[in-house]
């Protein structure tokens, strides 16, 4: 059993060696085909990070008129801080709003406006309200109950439209980037198949006398055909290695570039590989096997009579 | 050690390669084949090897009846025949060791048995001092020999030379007779393809005379065209 086992794994790697520029170049295309699937997988990440940062920052504001009387706007605020679909819900009032201004315009040096609101009697500022929704998909429901609210004519200004264009877009270039990502996986999938097929295709014609002479001798059928599945699999499992040596240098590389680039969007490039290494590697990783036996098998079966 | 009863071979559209022969060879036999070519000679060998089915009849060799044999116990059946061919069929990248241990080696024999039988198997045959030479180091006979102990390694009782000595010269081809002899002295049955008149009447042995698909004569002694 052992020897069977290990002279399989021999006359594989027997194969492979001796035919080196065939699995050379073989393997180099496997290898394109997944640094090319890789980056769509990076850039479906990249568009699902983009996606949550901008969720993460949506909320809506409303802004109260300047006239709008205190009591009502807590009424208002009591009325809609009950919604089940509201996760966090802050009341700015008019003072506040003032202190916040003022504050900021101090730190960032402009003295002269802080000191012309201190000379004016009134408090030119509205109070407001920032509302952040449970997810991303219940701010309808909450902008359709602000619409309802009685109160709803002290409202001077709600924001949340706008965001609400720019998550719809995100969320179609999202599911673009997905559709095109998994075309684009589907087709590599097929060049793959092609390539292995033709690989172990020349490969039985290459060696041709030596697969007669083994079923001369009375090889079992296993063992004609097993080595050639395993090459299959040492090509898929060799070029997902040579990715990932490739992968994460260059990833290293680009790091610093795209935390420039895509300033205040949290997206670790790098960190995105490692943390999901074993699922985006291990699912390539038997996706390719997978794909190798099929091709490997249907070239056996097609080219090969034992 | 083979029964063949009213065998046919027809190869597609119309072309009657055998035509309902009957032979049986006992065990411990030395038989030559003869006829000249297209006499259906090599057709016999192939469904003796089960590497083609007749279209019609019965084969037993040793006892299985292979007409019937499933591909997967096809293996095992090639393991209890030996054939040697007229082009070696050696492996060129390989020494004469490696060409005769990888036919144990495919099937599954251990490394420690590896180990002795090939050694033994090249003594028999004369190439114990030329083991690890290439076959394109070696003359002809000296090719054919290790393919002798190739198909000796699963220690056949039944030895197929199908045109052994058809690259040789006379020299070298006896030499070839001789080993197959001897191997037939100690009990493997050898069928014997060839033409050669001259190789036939060296030895008296059993002559089965194939013509045109058909038994024409078989008898022990001299072969005649």
């Amino acid at each position: 059993m052992f020897s069977n086992f290990y002279r399989v794994i021999k006359f594989a790697l027997q194969n492979f060696f001796r035919n080196f520029w065939l699995s050379a170049v073989t393997i180099f295309i496997i290898t394109l085909s997944f640094v090319t699937v890789n980056f769509f997988i990076l850039a479906n990440g990249f568009s699902d990070a983009v996606l949550t940062t901008i969720e993460q920052k949506a909320n809506i504001t409303i802004f109260f008129q300047v006239t709008a009387q205190e009591s009502d706007v807590q009424a208002f605020k009591a009325e809609i801080e009950n919604l089940p679909e509201i996760a966090l819900l802050e009341y700015i009032s008019k003072q506040d709003a003032l202190d916040r201004f003022k504050n900021s315009a101090r730190v960032e040096g402009r003295t002269s406006i802080v000191d012309a609101l201190d000379e004016l009697e009134i408090n030119p500022l509205q109070s407001s309200i920032v509302i952040t929704a449970r997810t991303i998909e219940d701010y309808p429901a909450i902008l359709a109950a602000i619409e309802k609210s009685p109160y709803s004519s002290i409202i001077e200004e709600k924001t949340y439209r706008d965001r609400q264009s720019i998550i719809s877009s995100i969320e179609r270039l999202k599911s673009k980037i997905r559709d095109v990502g998994v075309s684009v996986m589907g087709f590599f999938a097929i060049i793959v198949a092609l390539i292995i097929y033709n690989t172990i295709r020349i490969t039985i014609y290459s060696r041709r006398k030596e697969f007669g002479i083994m079923k001369l001798v009375g090889a079992s059928n296993w063992m004609i055909r097993l080595p050639l599945l395993l090459e299959g699999i040492l090509y898929a499992v060799i070029s997902l290695g040579i990715t990932i040596l490739i992968l994460f240098p260059l990833l290293s590389f680009l790091q610093p570039y795209t935390t420039r680039y895509f300033d205040g969007l949290a997206f670790d490039v790098l960190g995105f590989f490692s943390d999901r290494f074993v699922v985006i590697f291990g699912y390539q990783l038997t996706a390719a096997i997978g794909v190798n036996i099929l091709a490997s098998g249907l070239a056996i079966g097609r080219y090969l009579r034992v | 050690m083979i029964k063949i009863e009213n065998v046919s071979k027809t190869y597609r559209p119309d072309v009657e390669a055998l035509k309902e022969i009957s032979i049986a060879i006992e065990p411990g036999e030395f038989v030559f084949l003869v006829g000249q070519s297209g006499a259906g000679k090599s057709t016999l060998v192939r469904l003796l090897t089960a590497e083609e089915r007749p279209t019609s009849g019965r084969i037993e060799v040793g006892g299985w009846d292979i007409t019937r044999l499933g591909r997967r116990h096809i293996p095992r059946l090639r393991r209890q025949i030996g054939v040697v061919y007229q082009d070696f069929k050696l492996l060129e990248q390989r020494t004469l060791y490696e060409n005769v241990a990888f036919a144990l080696e495919v099937c599954g024999t251990s490394l420690k048995t590896v180990h002795t039988v090939v050694p033994q198997l090249l003594r028999i045959v004369g190439l114990e001092e030329k083991a690890h030479r290439y076959p394109r180091q070696l003359s002809g006979g000296e090719q054919q020999r290790a393919a002798i102990a190739r198909a000796l390694v699963h220690r056949p009782k039944l030895l197929i030379a199908d045109e052994p000595t058809g690259d040789l010269d006379s020299i070298t081809a006896k030499g070839i007779v001789d080993l197959l002899t001897r191997i037939n002295d100690v009990g493997t049955t050898i069928v014997f393809v060839t033409h050669n008149r001259d190789i036939v009447n060296m030895l008296r042995k059993r002559v089965i005379s194939l013509h045109d698909g058909s038994v024409r004569s078989d008898k022990v002694g001299k072969y005649f065209i």
